[in-house]
């Protein structure tokens, strides 16, 4: 060979290619023969040609077109997943587990906690979902919703006028059903006149409502029965309730006051998952004789829903001109306002929190749902950090092990089973636990929320096992592949082998992690529990403390001597009669036009319905004029609400400003007009502004106006003395005035919290898992010091002997646990602000979120990590040094 | 007897081995084939072939050779076995066999 002349090389990059990607154990023989080849190509063909000959005789020994010589085998080796191999996988893990009991019990109570979580969760996401789902031809099935737009104010709801139905049914003589229905969600039965109940879900239907709502009937023909007047179905539960029997057909009870129905058949109980679990249905012909209210009026609106099946494969779309042209025909809206009529699909009514409805069963908002199902997943993914960061720390013992298993014969492969095995064994002993501990959840899960669970044992336990595998890999996949690298020659070198520190990142990530998931919760809930607190301590303009609000019936004629027999009793200080206290769901909204000259201009408005003592019982501020007086009351004892007599207006300084006025004094005097029949009433007085509903909206102009045909309600302001002698003196009184009728009274404190429902479940279920979350990461965080702390137990008792102080032992061991806390908090701070900024929006009236509040989480976290780490740390420092020093 | 199966490019790449006799490499076969029958063939496909002869047992192989054009890396050379030598002959044996059953008439070039 000359060597003048250099061997010509093919491309270095190809080169390398080759190298990484060809096996080792043919490497040094495919290199050689591509270079010659190259050599000889060169030669012939050029530089050009060699190169790209080259290139692709390195492509055809590349995975996966290459074939791998197979090793010599000279032991026995057995079949990865052998069944002997599968047992002793099994095996050896179970007395891995058995010889770390402490590491174990954290690995299992801590999977067990987050599998019965994320399953909770998940049995609840599902039933959520599942509204609805089993009624046949769902999809076909549309609530008729409508959309006022108002300026800037959009109105979305289920109710429609009852005059609805019959007109759909004529212009849309293409829907092959149309079913009207009235719900009654507070009303009584009498089953005779000494027994009284309560009942919540009475349902109004038409025969239709068969063809798009399963209902199954025990005896009787609904279709037949709910085609006649003064017929109604009972449910089996319900028979019972009423009658103690459920062979009641043919017996006859009252619906109210007035309302005779007779029993004519029974059907199932209605599934948890529907938005209409009727206790009975009532004929829809009975409606006109239980509610007169306006039944046959367009403007009307109260309690009626209607539902429609569209034609087979055709969208509600197709529909919009048509049904703009009935609301123009019927209901078509004055001055600026526009309406609209939507038809909103049966299974997305579930969800929709935005339109106010008929249902029994309140919407949930899907972002509440996406948020407990993430949290359900964090606490399962904590929980899976611990096992990882367990498993990685104990590495440096079960190196030892790897290596001899290696040198005598294990593959990778079967490493790595034998570790997911361990974290199989686990979350397989962890799910069998949270499969138990649901049992005992379950029920109160579901008398928490409300709400019936679908429970399937079938489901549950595919779901469960799921779960299982899901953790099982999420856990011990990473322990597994990290464990089964280590080289056999390294793992049983005596040298004491430290973590490497992509390793030691790793798992202080992970830490830092935890400790923000759990933190972001904890400022979660203390932002909660201060915005729980404005609603219980805002002041809304009135008095709330010791007011009793009973129900009333009476009539207005015997008012009077009603309110004076109460008064007579000590422990009253006042009595008003009214339709809802002045914060109440029970609301009559309309509009208000402030100057009658001009009636296109108007606002929204609250209409307060409330006699003379109104202003005493709830301490109402009276800012300029007087409050309503005794003889307004007289005036207009009886009747419907009529334009032509003669009312006086208070009303809230938002009207005052409404008006365009300045000083509450200005208003009085002038003439405003309502849409409550178009009274035109003159404002005698002006009282400080409060709120009408919930924290949730702003403070809205109102108007106080007595009538007496709507008091509904007796509000009475109590004296501090002995609460229950006056309850029940009361109630004597009450039971004088009334017959046939249930008594029913309650604080307005308590309803007032009862606006805020929803927000108190939501605080309670942030609670339990956000001290969930934290208490697995401390198991965790214990269980890692432990670890750590114990490895390092020469080197405390060389410090030791050197003359460290416990204290700055102690110091020591902790700074590394607390620094990752602080980390975390400096993650989870601006996390949880947004966060809880975002779920603050929601209320018009909201605390501001105070540095405190991160200040205090953040010192808690740090507490509680040191209390955890403190007891390894400080049994670590007191140790005696010649025990720890001692040579084995 | 128990019969190996032998395809026709492992056949080729065995008759090939036995050609260059104690000569046999990867590159020096992939060669041969190609000058001896024109085909175009990747290396690879050499690479790969000799790997499943050597696992079926009809060549062995042992490393040495290493010439300096090729880097100082040594070659794989490749032996034919005598299990090797036996499948080439048996096939030659059942293929002259076969030629005997075939009618002449069938394999006239074209009609007449």
């Amino acid at each position: 060979m000359n060597p003048k002349v250099p061997t010509p090389a093919p491309p270095r990059w190809a080169q390398r290619l080759l190298a990484w990607l060809h096996p080792d154990d043919t490497l040094e023989e495919v290199e050689g023969d591509l270079q010659e080849l190259y050599t000889y190509w060169y030669g012939r063909a050029g530089k050009r040609q060699a190169a790209l000959r080259y290139l692709l005789n390195v492509l055809s020994v590349l995975p996966p077109f290459v074939r791998r010589r197979k090793r010599e085998k000279d032991y026995y080796q057995p079949y990865l997943l052998h069944p002997d191999m599968i047992r002793n996988y099994l095996k050896i893990a179970w007395r891995n587990l058995r010889k770390y009991p402490a590491t174990t019990a954290v690995h299992l109570l801590g999977l067990t906690v987050g599998l019965t979580t994320c399953l909770l969760i998940g049995l609840f996401l599902r039933s959520e979902w599942l509204y609805d789902r089993y009624q046949p031809q769902g999809e076909r099935t549309y609530r008729v919703n409508l959309i006022d737009r108002h300026e800037n104010e959009t109105e979305y709801s289920g109710i429609t006028p009852y005059p609805m139905g019959e007109a759909l049914r004529t212009d849309f003589p293409d829907w092959p059903v149309v079913v009207s229905m009235h719900t009654e969600g507070d009303a009584f039965v009498a089953i005779s006149p000494e027994k009284l109940l309560p009942e919540k879900r009475a349902l109004f239907v038409e025969p239709q409502f068969l063809d798009l709502f399963t209902v199954e009937m025990v005896t009787g023909n609904a279709r037949q029965a709910l085609g006649q007047p003064n017929q109604a179905i009972l449910s089996e539960s319900t028979a019972k309730r009423y009658f103690g029997t459920t062979d009641v057909v043919g017996r006859t009870f009252h619906l109210g006051q007035k309302t005779q129905l007779q029993v004519a058949g029974i059907m199932r109980d209605m599934p948890g998952q529907t938005n209409l679990p009727a206790n009975l249905l009532v004929s829809y012909k009975t409606l006109k004789e239980y509610f007169d209210l306006g039944v046959d009026q367009w403007g009307m609106r109260s309690q009626g829903s209607i539902f429609i099946r569209l034609p087979e494969n055709q969208a509600p779309d197709k529909y919009r001109a048509r049904m703009q042209q009935l609301v123009n025909k019927y209901m078509k809206p004055d001055g600026t306002e526009t309406r609209e009529i939507v038809l909103q699909p049966l299974h997305a009514i579930h969800f929709d929190v935005q339109a106010e409805g008929t249902d029994f069963v309140p919407a949930v908002s899907p972002t509440y749902l996406w948020t407990f199902g993430l949290i359900g997943l964090f606490v399962l993914l904590i929980a899976c950090v611990n096992f990882i960061n367990l498993s990685t720390a104990h590495a440096m013992i079960r190196a030892k092990e790897v290596g001899i298993r290696k040198s005598i014969g294990a593959t990778r492969h079967q490493l790595m089973g034998q570790f997911i095995g361990e974290a199989g064994w686990l979350a397989g002993g962890a799910a069998l636990l949270s499969l138990g501990l649901m049992q005992v959840v379950l029920p109160r899960l579901e008398d928490f929320l409300e709400r019936e669970l679908d429970f399937r044992w079938v489901e549950v336990a595919g779901m469960v096992a799921a779960l299982a595998v899901l953790t099982a890999l999420a856990a011990g996949l990473y322990p597994a592949l990290f464990l089964s690298r280590f080289k056999p020659i390294k793992a049983l070198s005596s040298r004491v082998q430290s973590a490497s520190s992509g390793q030691v990142w790793l798992r202080q990530g992970l830490v830092v992690f935890q400790f923000t998931v759990s933190l972001v919760l904890a400022v979660g809930v203390a932002i909660i529990y201060q915005q729980m607190n404005l609603f219980r301590e805002k002041d809304l303009g009135f008095q709330r403390e010791a007011v009793l609000t009973v129900d009333v019936t009476s009539k207005a004629a015997k008012r009077p001597a009603f309110r004076d027999a109460l008064l007579q009793i000590q422990g009253v200080e006042a009595v008003s009669f009214a339709f809802g206290a002045p914060t109440s769901n029970n609301n009559f909204n309309t509009k208000l036009i402030p100057n009658p000259a001009i009636p296109e201009q108007w606002v929204d408005a609250n209409i307060k319905i409330a006699d003379a003592g109104y202003q005493k019982t709830f301490g109402l501020k009276l800012l300029a004029g007087r409050f309503l007086e005794p003889q307004d009351t007289l005036t207009n004892a009886s009747g419907m609400p009529s334009s032509d007599r003669k009312y006086v207006f208070v009303v809230n300084e938002a009207v005052v400003r409404a008006m365009g006025y300045s000083q509450p004094a200005q208003a009085i005097g002038k003439q405003i007009q309502i849409g409550l029949n178009d009274i035109k009433a003159e404002i005698v007085g002006v009282v400080a502004n409060f709120h009408v509903s919930s924290l949730h909206e702003a403070i809205k102009p109102a108007v106080i106006m007595n009538f007496p045909y709507f008091y509904e309600t007796a509000h009475l302001k109590l004296r501090p003395t002995s609460y229950p002698s006056t309850l029940a003196a009361v109630e004597g009184v009450w039971k004088q005035f009334h017959t046939n009728t249930l008594y029913n009274s309650r604080f307005v404190e308590d309803s007032l919290q009862e606006l805020y429902v929803e927000e108190a479940r939501q605080f309670t279920l942030l609670r339990i898992f956000a001290g969930l979350a934290l208490v697995i990461c401390c198991l965790g965080l214990w269980g890692l010091s432990t670890f750590l702390i114990e490895r390092r137990t020469k080197e405390i008792g060389v410090r030791k002997v050197l003359g460290a102080s416990i204290t700055s032992i102690v110091a020591l061991l902790s700074t590394d646990f607390v620094r990752l806390v602080l980390i975390a908090f400096v993650i989870a701070s601006p996390i949880a602000w947004y966060v809880m900024n975002q779920w603050l929006e929601t209320f018009v009236y909201q605390i501001d979120i105070e540095w405190w509040v991160f200040a205090l989480a953040g010192t808690l976290a740090v507490g509680i990590a040191l209390l955890t780490v403190s007891f390894q740390s400080i049994k670590a420092a007191l140790m005696n040094p010649v025990r720890s020093l001692r040579s084995e | 007897m128990r019969r190996t199966y032998l395809g026709e490019f492992e056949e080729i790449v065995l008759l090939m081995v036995a050609i260059l006799d104690g000569e046999a490499y990867g590159l020096s076969v992939s060669q041969e084939i190609e000058q001896q029958t024109g085909r175009m063939i990747t290396f690879g496909a050499v690479h790969n072939t000799l790997i499943r002869l050597e696992e079926k047992g009809f060549v062995k192989s042992q490393l040495g050779g290493a010439t300096a054009e090729r880097g100082g890396r040594r070659k794989r050379l490749f032996t034919i076995t005598a299990h090797g030598s036996r499948a080439l002959q048996d096939v030659q044996q059942l293929r002259s066999q076969l030629w005997q059953l075939v009618p002449p008439s069938a394999l006239k070039v074209s009609g007449i």
